[in-house]
């Protein structure tokens, strides 16, 4: 049976894949985001912030000790990381993604032939 | 003043319309990241600027309605924060209800144009109050009962110097009484809710 939490929104999803690698504070995040969608999906400030919110409340994502130096604020930036519950809801969503494409990929192969 | 200073500042005050739970929690990093977009935004070009300018304002209203949203859902599930959510709109409404009134017999016992105005400044000293505690309890508090000491010195001041013997001294209290109680409950409002979070 699939995950309640399922389908994520494109943001969210982004987001979670953006922490995959390691964890990332807020502007890197909106940077990752950005990057991996094309441009397409630019997050604001309030958007991101809001979303970081509601994903650490759900706790599929926590703040993280390893926080990057800032040298020109003389002060640390706080950082995000996914916890094991984020992982395995990105894990399944990603599986998810992956039916569809497949399913959409031998729809379309069989139209052709 | 530098551009990025004054926009940094605006941007500061627009952060004033989320929650302050949000705020305490993220404003300083929102800040940082705006900053960084700009920078970012700034070495592409001005369109760049723009849209980045554009997509905050836009979306600003949007996201601190929404983290209000939230956060009256949070206060809801908490029987002692929505105790103090009650309280504090209590207040708010009382105080709103009674500066409309208030108004219409100031309007009404002011004797010329001028002091009228002068009840006029009263009445936006109490809306500022009331606007007030929305970001700043504390203050919003203070103001409040700083008009209502003003209120009473200048009316008893109007009765004994001015021989203004229409404005009896009942009239001075019951204006002035309704200023110190919100002030004081919005006092009482901030310390209770700065206990919760300190306990929390």
């Amino acid at each position: 049976m699939d995950d309640p939490n399922l389908p994520l929104t494109e943001p969210t999803f982004f987001i979670l894949l953006s922490l995959a690698s390691g964890p990332l504070h807020g502007y890197a995040i909106m940077q990752e985001v950005a990057e991996m969608s094309a441009g397409r999906i630019t997050l604001s400030t309030g958007t991101l912030y809001g979303a970081l919110k509601r994903l650490m409340e759900q706790r599929w994502i926590e703040r993280s000790d390893e926080n990057e130096m800032d040298e020109n604020r003389g002060r640390p930036r706080k950082s995000y990381a996914l916890t094991d519950t984020g992982r395995r809801i990105l894990n399944a969503e990603t599986e998810r993604l992956k039916r569809i494409a497949r399913l959409a990929s031998l729809r379309l192969t069989g139209s052709e032939s | 003043m530098t551009a990025e200073k004054i926009l940094l500042t605006l941007y500061r005050t627009g952060l004033m319309i989320y929650p302050s739970s949000f705020r305490e929690e993220f404003a300083e990093e929102m800040q940082d990241t705006f900053i960084d977009s700009w920078s970012n935004a700034a070495n592409t070009g001005y369109p760049a600027q723009l849209i980045l300018l554009l997509r905050e304002a836009v979306d600003l209203l949007p996201c601190a309605l929404q983290a209000r949203w939230n956060q009256f859902w949070e206060i809801l599930d908490c029987p002692k924060r929505r105790e103090i959510l009650i309280a504090r709109w209590l207040a708010r409404s009382v105080m709103l209800v009674l500066l409309l009134l208030i108004g219409a017999d100031f309007s009404a016992a002011a004797p010329t144009t001028s002091l009228e105005a002068v009840f006029r400044s009263w009445q936006i000293m109490a809306v500022s109050g009331i606007l007030l505690s929305f970001v700043w309890e504390r203050l919003s508090g203070w103001i409040l009962i700083a008009t209502g000491i003003i209120v009473f010195v200048f009316i008893v001041t109007l009765i004994f110097m001015l021989n203004m013997a229409h404005l009896a001294i009942v009239s001075a209290i019951i204006w002035t009484v309704p200023f110190l109680m919100c002030g004081r409950l919005m006092l009482a409002i901030d310390r209770k809710n700065r206990n919760l979070k300190q306990g929390a």
